[in-house]
């Protein structure tokens, strides 16, 4: 089920200095995982970025995602402490088309010598707030035999 | 249409064979059945195609097809294949039915029995389809375009089919040639290379350019002026590339090794297909008595080998029509027998470096076997799954016949993982 990104979160891809993640799994289950400079989120809503390499794991790794339905890590970061993962499910793989041919231009503005293998779309189906002192009240609330007793003394 | 009435009860659906064979893709799968049982086009389907941007038979010349219909010369998948569905149907004898192509809400979907499969997208026609050459003619009549590749069919009839009964009993080429009355074989080199330079424009585009056509038996030597032919014209379209090798790919007849040596000497040139198109000896003489009579099997793989010596491992390929070892009546009598000798001989062909792309075996109007009945899609499954295993196992990827540069090889998509 397709979640909506928040404008914070959408805020935070768009922002050139943030670190964007993308982790994926393939046939032989090893993680991978890859900063993608090119991460941004489309008008349909879903989390789009450019795969250079056609031969790259990255994007073997996500030719497995989609063929069988697996998800997709993309964690986002942005200074001083802004931090989401998001799950994803590739939904298309554009190899071919104006489209393409648009992105592959806009590519060679800034690394002339670079190919283009695929845009890769993906839908968001769950989102997490990865700050630090978000995951920590929420483990103090659910879990909160997990603690050391010296901080409640 | 004329199908066999219980054709769904008599072999096992798309979702049993996934069933049965759980560890491959879904859309991989449907892909294979869509090519073995073919497409028609609604019209809501039809209207979907905008003639500006996309690709359609009749923008084309149709070197393997008797009629040329006002539909997409193919189509895309979401995982980025290209689903060549641009072949004729035999609507006398279809046996099953063809997949139906829709439109829903602005969306356009492969459907069988009214269940929506999957979405598709229709190939967008390079801006060369619409420009002309020096001498007024339109440049898609001396070149083609798939999504990502440049198509050159040099030589339009293939003369093994000069005395009667040689010719390939699959192949609609020739008949096509001269149910056209087409008079010219081939078209001129200069013209070629101006649509070639014109189509290598378009940014982008293009990431690799595929050489082939029918087999030329004269010369001084068998197949001499075939080479000849093709030297001619790859030094006039990859002679400004300044590189060594270009991305490109020659499916010709099977050149010996003097011929070999000078086909990758003479031009730049980087992949190499010769197609032994039946994998058995027994069955390849049946169905490819030309090749049969004026080449041999054994030399004709024998000299596939000596390809890899000439243009390296992992740049030397072989194509297969597969499903053809079952036509009838000299074919195998089971698919499971079919499979068994297949697969030894895949294994012996693969193992020297050199993978197979197999086509999934239509039976196209204008062939000799145009009124046979292609297998079943679990014989396809299992023969390309097995394909697949092997050229893991032996290490080898042949990139030009692949997901897409080409697309007619369903079996290759499975190396992208």
């Amino acid at each position: 089920m397709a979640v909506e990104l928040s404008q914070n979160i959408r805020e935070a891809i768009a922002d050139s200095s943030s670190v964007k993640v993308v982790a994926t799994i393939g046939k032989d289950g090893v993680p991978h995982a890859v900063v993608k400079g090119s991460v941004s989120v489309n008008e349909q809503g879903n989390i789009e970025f450019l795969d250079i390499l056609e031969s790259s794991k990255n994007n073997q790794n996500l030719v497995y995602s989609i063929w069988y339905e697996k998800l997709v890590a993309i964690q986002v970061f942005r200074a001083p402490l802004e931090s989401y993962e998001i799950l994803a499910k590739p939904v298309r793989s554009i190899t071919a088309g104006k489209e393409f041919e648009e992105r592959y231009r806009q590519l060679h503005e800034v690394f002339p010598n670079v190919d283009l293998g695929a845009i890769w779309q993906l839908e968001p189906v769950e989102v997490r707030d990865e700050r630090l002192q978000v995951r920590v009240q929420e483990q103090e609330k659910t879990y909160p035999i997990l603690q050391h007793l010296d901080r409640i003394l | 249409m004329t199908e066999e009435i219980n054709w769904r009860t008599q072999e096992l659906s798309l979702d049993e064979v996934l069933q049965k064979y759980p560890d491959v893709p879904r859309i991989w799968a449907l892909k294979v059945d869509v090519q073995r049982r073919g497409v028609v086009y609604t019209q809501a389907a039809k209207d979907m195609i905008n003639p500006a941007i996309h690709q359609v038979n009749t923008g084309t010349i149709a070197l393997f097809r008797t009629t040329q219909d006002y539909t997409p010369e193919s189509l895309i998948m979401r995982d980025g294949s290209y689903l060549i569905t641009n072949f004729d149907l035999n609507k006398n004898k279809a046996f099953r039915e063809p997949y139906v192509v829709d439109a829903i809400d602005g969306h356009i979907y492969i459907m069988d029995q009214g269940k929506v499969l999957e979405e598709v997208w229709y190939w967008e026609k390079p801006e060369f389809y619409d420009k002309t050459a020096s001498n007024g003619e339109p440049f898609n009549k001396y070149i083609q375009a798939r999504p990502q590749r440049i198509d050159i069919n040099l030589n339009q009839y293939c003369h093994f089919w000069d005395k009667p009964g040689e010719g390939c009993k699959y192949c609609p080429m020739t008949p096509c040639f001269k149910m056209r009355h087409q008079t010219e074989e081939r078209e001129e080199t200069k013209y070629i290379a101006e649509a070639v330079r014109e189509a290598l424009k378009q940014e982008g585009r293009f990431s690799a350019i595929l050489v082939t056509g029918g087999s030329i038996l004269s010369g001084e030597h068998l197949f001499d002026d075939e080479l000849d032919a093709y030297i001619d014209l790859l030094q006039a379209i990859l002679g400004d590339f300044q590189v060594e090798r270009v991305p490109s790919q020659l499916i010709s007849s099977a050149f010996d090794e003097r011929q070999l040596e000078r086909l990758y000497r003479e031009t730049k040139l980087m992949t190499y297909t010769t197609d032994i198109e039946v994998l058995n000896k027994e069955k390849f003489e049946w169905i490819c008595p030309g090749k049969a009579h004026h080449v041999g099997y054994e030399e004709w793989k024998r000299r596939l080998f000596a390809a890899v010596d000439v243009f390296g491992r992992g740049n030397v390929t072989s194509g297969v029509v597969l499903g053809t070892e079952l036509a009838s009546p000299n074919g195998f009598a089971s698919e499971d027998e079919a499979y068994r000798h297949v697969i030894e001989e895949a294994e012996d062909i693969i193992s020297h470096g050199i993978p197979l792309a197999a086509n999934v075996w239509r039976t196209a109007p204008g062939a000799i076997f145009q009124n046979q009945k292609n297998p079943s899609l679990e014989y396809f499954i299992k023969t390309y799954r097995e394909f697949d295993r092997l050229a893991h196992h032996y290490g080898v990827n042949p990139y030009t016949d692949d997901y897409r540069r080409c697309g007619a090889h369903p079996g290759m998509d499975l190396l992208r993982i």
